[in-house]
């Protein structure tokens, strides 16, 4: 039978994507946490680890992703849309959330370009990977299905 | 309700013969379903009766607890449930898209993967028809591609 997802399924979803950035975010302090505690808020705490304040803007960041998915990734708001068209709105709404997050809680130096250019460097460069994946997996997929498809009709 | 089994040398072909004062829904759905067996369904349409060729079938849907029928030319009922059609149809192609629908493969256009796992058919007709979760794995196992 079909699984009905509930309310949990969300919350795993949430926790397991805070979670991840969490870990990610607290090997980063303990690297150079210390040298980057004057220009990024993230790392306001050197490498002792993560404020309360900058986890719960990870956590809504989570939250907020874990929503996007439902938006796009599912038809219970979206009925019709392409695959690549979905992935792109996705994408598109994280990344406006980011920007938002940078802005308003100083995550690095908004007036240095640098920073920016690696954080649309880094964002560009997992959005096409793994855009680029999800489309070779799908034509992979619809072909092994056209070809069976065809098999079993010259097979009748 | 009485059966009777003439089994003889004689007979070249099976015979059954149905005797009743009236067509009942319960002779209809006998009818029906030994139809089937002889790759016809009994379908009805403008209040006729129709045994209708297997193969000419593209799609079958349930709607309000009605059964109707799709071909190329047409839209017929059936007095069959479409759980009671699914297990009869199987071995002549058919796969479970949804709830309420049964598609004949051969008049498969093409399949493309959709999101949450699903599979978009596409009929010989134009028409697009969701496979969902629950029965996109039958469909695959069925293709051989799962």
């Amino acid at each position: 039978m079909e699984e009905k997802k509930t309310i949990f399924d969300y919350v795993e979803q949430v926790f397991g994507i805070f979670g991840f950035s969490i870990i990610i975010l607290n090997i980063f302090c303990r690297m150079f946490g210390e040298e980057a505690r004057e220009i990024s808020s993230i790392f306001s705490m050197g490498k002792e680890g993560l404020s309360l304040a900058v986890m719960v803007q990870f956590f809504s960041t989570a939250v907020w992703i874990v929503f996007m998915r439902v938006l796009f990734f599912t038809d219970v708001f979206i009925k019709n849309m392409r695959i690549a068209v979905r992935s792109v709105m996705m994408v598109a709404s994280i990344l406006i959330m980011m920007v938002a997050y940078i802005l308003i809680f100083d995550w690095f130096p908004v007036d240095n370009w640098l920073p920016w250019v690696m954080f649309f460097g880094c964002f560009g460069i997992c959005f096409v990977i793994s855009l680029s994946l999800s489309i070779l997996r799908e034509r992979i997929e619809n072909q092994k299905m056209e070809d069976a498809l065809n098999r079993l009709k010259q097979q009748k | 309700m009485k059966i009777e089994i003439n089994i003889s040398e004689d007979v070249e072909d099976i015979e059954i013969t149905f005797s009743c004062r009236k067509l009942t829904p319960a002779v209809e759905r006998m009818l029906a379903t030994l139809m089937v067996m002889d790759k016809k369904l009994t379908v009805i349409k403008d209040d006729e009766t129709y045994f209708l060729d297997v193969a000419k079938v593209i799609y079958l849907e349930s709607v309000d607890r009605k059964t109707f029928i799709y071909t190329e030319e047409s839209v017929y009922e059936s007095s069959l449930k479409l759980y009671e059609l699914e297990q009869q149809l199987d071995e002549f192609g058919f796969f479970r898209a949804n709830k309420s629908c049964l598609i004949q493969l051969k008049y498969v256009k093409s399949l493309k993967a959709d999101i949450n796992r699903k599979i978009r058919v596409t009929l010989e007709n134009g028409e697009q028809v969701m496979v969902s979760r629950q029965y996109a794995e039958g469909l695959k196992k069925k293709l051989g591609v799962k």
